[in-house]
Parts: C-alpha cells; structure tokens; sequence
C-alpha cells in the first residue's frame, strides 16, 4: 500500500511539476504570471483529441506536433498580446494571461462544444503487475513525460546559446541588451517554450484524463502553489514542489482522511513559505 | 454652425424620445424599481409568453446546457404550431389556448454560477419580462435565483433537490419531482428490496460526496438513511468537485471493501471515479450514482461499456411504457443524435408545465399561476412523458406526486429496475470485476 501511494503521489507531482515548471520560467525571466498555462494545457488537449480523430494518431505519436503547434501558439501569444501588455501598467501586465485563459476557455466551448472527451484505443494501456505494486501504464507516461521535459529543459538552459542567454535577460535585462542579446526574441522564446511544455502535459495527460474546456482551471491553482513551495524562478525548485505536492496530497487523502488532503497540502505550503519565504529552492 | 445645428438636433431627439416616452406610459410595466409590486407581464393577454431557460453557458455543465436548449427549441414548436397525432402538451393547438393563443418562447440565461445566476434572473424578469423559470437549476443556483423571483414576483420551477428549498419558505417556488429525502428513501428502499428478492448481501455501504451543496446535503440525508434501514457505513467521504486525482479516495474505498458505494458526483468527477476505478482494478459489487454525473450523456459517451452496471435514481427514463415519453425522446434523438436523459427532459419539461399553469390560470400573473399550482394543474395524463399522477404543489412548493424510478447501464442503454411495477429488467448484480468484463 505505502509503495502504491508514492507511486501515485509522484505521478500527480509530475502533473503539477509540468504545469509548475512552465509558470516558473515564465515568471523567473519575465515577471509575468502566467495564468493560462493551465489552459495551454487544455489547447493542447483538444489538438491531440483532433490528431486522434481526423488521422487516427495515438497521443505518443502526436506529441512532437503538438508541442512544436504549441510553441508557434506560444510565439504568437507573445507577439500579438504579451508584448504589448509588458509595454502597459503593472496590473495590464499581470492579468493579461487570466484574460486569455478565459479567451481560450470559451473560444474551446465554442469550437469543440462543451461535452467531455476522451481517447480510446490508447497504444499503451492496463497495468504492469508487481507484486508489490501496480503500475498503470497510462500514469508511467505521465511521469516519463516529465522527466523528459525536465532534462531537456535544463540542457537547453544550461548548454544552448539561446538558453544562456534567457538566463542573462532574466538575471538583467537591460545589462543583457548591452552585451548584444536580442532580449526580446528571449521574450518571445520563453513564453513559446512555457506553452511546448503545456504541450507536452497536455498531450501525456489524454492518456488519462477525461477533458472538457474548463479542465486548465482545475490544475492551476495547485501548479501556483508547486511553484510557491519550489521558489518562484526555479525550475528545478518547481519541479521539486510538483512532486512535494503531489505525494503529500496521496500521503494525507489516504492516511488521514480525503477532507484533510488540501488542508495537509496548504499547511506545508505555509510552513514552507513562513521559513523559507522565497520558497525551497527560490534566490 | 455647426455646434448649434448639433444641439438643435439633439434637443429634437431628446423632445422627440420624452414625448414618446410618455406616450408610452400606460402600455410600459414601469421602471425596474417600480417592479417589486408588479408582475412581469401583467394580467394582460400577451402575443408571447416568455419562460426563462436557465441553464450553464460556461463551465461543466454547457454539455447539459445544449441539450436542454436543444429540447426547448422541440417543445416551442411542439406548443406553438399544430401537431395532429402527437401526444404532447398543447400539440393540437397553436400556441396556449386560453391566453389567446400566445406563443411560448424560451430566454436562455446563464447559470453557470450562483451570483452569475442572480443577475441573469434579474435581466430576465425586468428587461425580457418572463412569466417564470425553469432549467438545469442546482440547488444552490435556485436560492440564488428564488432572490430577484420572489421580489418582482415569478415562479421558478427548479429540481434542485435539497431539502432545504421547500423550507426556505418560498411563495413563488415549486419542484415538480421528489427531493433529496424521498430520491434517498427510494434507494434504501431498493437496497432492502434487493437484499429480499435477489439475496444480495448488502450490509455495509460507503458514501461519497462532492462537498458543494448538492453532495452536502445528500451526504447528510444518506447517512441519516443509513441508519434508519440498518446499514453499516464503512466509510463516509467528502471530496471537491474540481478535485485532479481521486486516487486516495478509490484507495480508501479498496481497503473498506463496501458491498455498496453510493455516489453524488458532477459529469467530470464522476468520469474521473470510473478511470480512477478501472486503473485500481477495482468495482464494488453494486455502485449506486445519485443521478449528477451518473445521468449526464457525457457518462456512456465517454466510457463505453465501462459505464455497465453503474445504477442511478432517476425521474425518467426512455423506456418508459408511455406514448409521450417515446414521442418526445425520438424528437430529440432525430434532432441532436443524443438520447434524451431524464435530467435534461426534467429540466426543459417544467417550462412546459409552467406554459400550462399559466393557461390554466388564464393569466401571467404569477398569484394567479401560484393559485393554480396549489389546486392541481389539469393535465391530460396521455400528454405526461412522465405519467405522474398530477402536479399539484403543496404550500412548501413540493409537488405531491412526484415520483422517483432507478436505473441501470448496460450495453450504453438505461432501463428501469426498480419500481418493479415499471421496470423492464431485473438488476444485474452482483456487477462484475473489470477483468471479467
């Protein structure tokens, strides 16, 4: 029993740790909040569900399209919206992407309806059998997928040109632009890779999860306190934090009692942030 | 030049707007403040009645939203235009005969949320002027809408269930089919039943509710249940709707090992339990929805055959042996390709109950419809799709006939096992494991 939990725990963690990492990025470089990444996710639900029935691919097959459509959307976003808001107030430039998460959620409500969908006939699905543990094949997709984002996040931070110099705009922007880094192209990077990764969550998670429009809503509030217990700018902090959240969240629900769950996971998220203000792994 | 041709203009659009406002006056119900004394429409025969469709334009619940607007669409024709043979409400006339033959036109507002719904009724009543409303009312959303309804005076006709709506005192209130308490009795009733005929065993039993009002308030009346009937609760849980794993739950439910589960759920949480279900290899022996989820069209579109065994109450069913309840559930499959659930019909049906309230009462009025709700709607029974014995609404709102039936999936297809006098097939029990399937 305790092997299963933490086996389901971390496959939840990887779910926030993906909705997590994408708001992290965001917020180390920009200073923005990205409030629709749940709803990148949702987008990229709905265009695995479409590859799945117009061609017939399997959500595995579909995921390198998805993530590269998600990271053109992303581009795109940031041109015609981001950009202009960053140039505005503070407040503009905060609520911009609660605003286009309500756009995304009643533009998908107008284009795909608002019944709840699913993919079947998945090329990966049942249990592989332990003895001390069952391990859901749809759920070790999930976990795989955020271990692969996860290390290919950090290659391209830590090794690619590009990478290198989004972690120079983030550290400073204007010294950056001194030094002949095109900030603004690493602006409009970074918010196409937040939305790959939703991509890439999205895409992984049809492997389980029934959706409709509104599903982005549910997972963000959870990506916003992974993000808050990693530290706000870490990745790998975010990443952590997903993971924390997750297995506190089986720990508590199956132990304690499913009403003491949120409550477990609020009080370590205050713990947290009461020692450790900037979050565990926050500068 | 032309500043003063400007204002010359404008001083004859504003002459010009007062005079015809006062012109105006004695057809015009007032202003919105004047309307707290006043009915909407007025004791006058109107061209065209309008009910108030209140279902969620956003949200989890749009799929239901559309089906519901999909079978008022059905009935404002059914009502409006003649329609020899049919064995509906009004088919045989055009439009409500005893107002004159005014037509019916359903005005959809949004419901999604409980204040949302609050200021929809109050567009609804002051500006598009409906008589009342009907639609996919959650408990919660009807308390809010029962505020601008029983100030400006209009009947709703909501089956949110919780019992705590026919004790608020409303005068302008009333449920057409059972609440919470007498959906719960028939289910314990079905278990004892089940134990006697079909010697099924069932001694312990888990809840699991949604914790907003809707799973509350059940969650409360199960338990009370529980006890009354005998039954041992083994394990009592109360989770968020909106919840993005379900895991320690199923868990819980697995090590507790219930003879029975007995489920109030939303459409997403209640798919989120039967995947969460199947990944966990793990299926009660009887798994009992309190309609929610466990009724929306979403369930067997989404699971398949996964949905077997599944059991619900219900109000309706399409395998009703009633004329009208097959005319009006082939309408709507011909229409949207969807066949038609009991909730939906529900919903959309008590507009139409309202339409004859008020030809009954030969008045919008709502005194006047509120006076007939308290005597008895006279409604042809072969024009019921749901074959109640009548409406006739108690001082508390309650309609003393309505009537609760249980019903169960197989194959993607609902049929009735309980009352034994409607069912048409025994219940499949005990269900079977995933890897018998």
């Amino acid at each position: 029993m305790f092997l299963q939990v933490l086996y389901e725990g971390l496959t939840m963690g990887s779910i926030y740790a993906l909705l997590a990492m994408g708001i992290a990025l965001v917020w180390g470089v920009m200073n923005i909040l990205s409030f629709s990444q749940g709803e990148f996710m949702m987008v990229a639900m709905y265009l695995t569900f479409f590859f799945n029935k117009l061609i017939g691919w399997d959500p595995i097959l579909s995921m390198p399209f998805v993530i590269v459509a998600m990271f053109l959307f992303g581009l795109c976003t940031y041109k015609l919206i981001i950009a202009r808001a960053l140039r505005g107030p503070i407040l503009s430039q905060r609520l911009v992407t609660f605003a286009l998460g309500l756009v995304l959620i009643n533009g998908m409500t107008l284009l795909a309806g608002g019944q709840t969908k699913s993919i079947t006939g998945l090329m990966f699905y049942g249990d592989i059998g332990l003895s001390f543990l069952t391990v859901s094949k749809q759920k070790l997709l999930l976990i795989i997928t955020s271990l692969i984002v996860t290390g290919l996040l950090f290659f391209f931070m830590n090794k690619t040109k590009m990478g290198k110099a989004i972690r120079a705009t983030s550290q400073d922007k204007e010294a950056a632009g001194l030094v002949g880094i095109n900030t603004e192209i690493a602006y409009m990077v970074t918010f196409g890779i937040c939305a790959a990764i939703a991509g890439a969550a999205g895409c992984a998670m049809t492997y389980y999860y029934y959706f409709m429009p509104g599903i982005g809503t549910n997972f963000m509030i959870f990506g916003f306190i992974a993000v808050c217990m990693g530290g706000f700018g870490s990745i790998g902090g975010a990443f952590i934090g997903g993971l924390i959240m997750g297995v506190i969240d089986l720990f508590a629900g199956t132990y304690l009692s499913v009403s003491y769950k949120y409550l477990a996971v609020s009080v370590i998220f205050m713990l947290i942030v009461t020692f450790r203000p900037k979050g565990l792994f926050g500068r | 030049m032309k500043k003063k041709a400007l204002a010359a203009l404008l001083c004859m659009a504003l002459t010009t707007g007062l005079v015809a406002g006062c012109a105006g006056q004695p057809e015009s119900s007032g202003s919105t403040s004047q309307r707290s004394s006043e009915q909407p429409s007025g004791n006058k025969t109107p061209e065209t009645v309008k009910i108030g469709l209140m279902v969620s334009l956003t949200g989890n619940g749009v799929q239901a939203g559309e089906e519901c607007r999909a079978l008022a669409e059905i009935f404002e024709d059914i009502i409006n235009n003649k329609h020899e043979g049919v064995s509906l409400p009004f088919a045989e006339e055009e439009g409500l005969p005893n107002l004159g033959g005014a037509k019916v036109k359903f005005v959809v507002g949004d419901q999604s949320m409980p204040d949302i719904a609050l200021n929809e009724a109050e567009r609804l009543i002051t500006q598009e002027k409906v008589i009342g409303f009907c639609g996919n009312f959650s408990s919660a959303t009807t308390k809010t809408v029962m505020v601008p309804a029983e100030k400006y005076r209009c009947i709703v006709l909501s089956e949110g269930t919780s019992n705590t709506l026919n004790q608020a005192g409303y005068k302008y209130y009333g449920r057409s089919f059972p609440g919470d308490d007498l959906f719960i009795q028939n289910t314990f009733e079905y278990l004892d039943d089940m134990n006697k005929t079909q010697n099924a065993g069932i001694k312990k039993i888990a809840l699991v509710s949604e914790d907003s009002e809707f799973g509350t308030n059940i969650g409360k009346v199960e338990m009370a249940a529980a006890e009354k009937f005998g039954y041992e609760v083994v394990e009592n849980i109360s989770y968020s709707s909106i919840a993005t794993n379900v895991t320690s739950e199923v868990l819980r439910l697995k090590k507790a090992n219930p003879d029975a589960v007995i489920m109030s759920s939303y459409a997403t949480d209640a798919l989120l339990f039967m995947s969460t279900f199947k990944e966990q290899n793990y299926f009660p022996k009887m798994l009992f929805g309190q309609r929610g989820g466990f009724m929306a069209s979403d369930f067997t579109q989404n699971l398949g055959t996964d949905s077997d065994y599944v059991l619900t109450t219900s109000r309706w069913n399409s395998d009703m042996n009633n004329k009208a309840a097959q005319t009006i559930a082939k309408l709507f499959k011909d229409k949207t390709g969807i066949t038609l659930l009991g909730d939906t019909l529900t919903s959309v049906w008590d507009g139409v109950v309202l339409a004859a309230l008020a030809n009954q009462a030969g008045s919008t009025d709502a005194d006047a419809i509120r006076a007939v709700m308290a005597e008895g709607l006279q409604l042809d029974p072969a024009d019921d799709p749901f074959a109640l014995e009548g409406y006739k609404y108690a001082e508390n709102g309650q309609n003393e006939h309505g009537n609760a039936i249980i019903v169960q999936y197989k194959d993607m297809v609902l049929s009735t096992v309980y009352p034994k006098a409607g069912a048409s097939r025994e219940t499949l029990y005990p269900a079977k494991a995933w890897n018998e399937r």
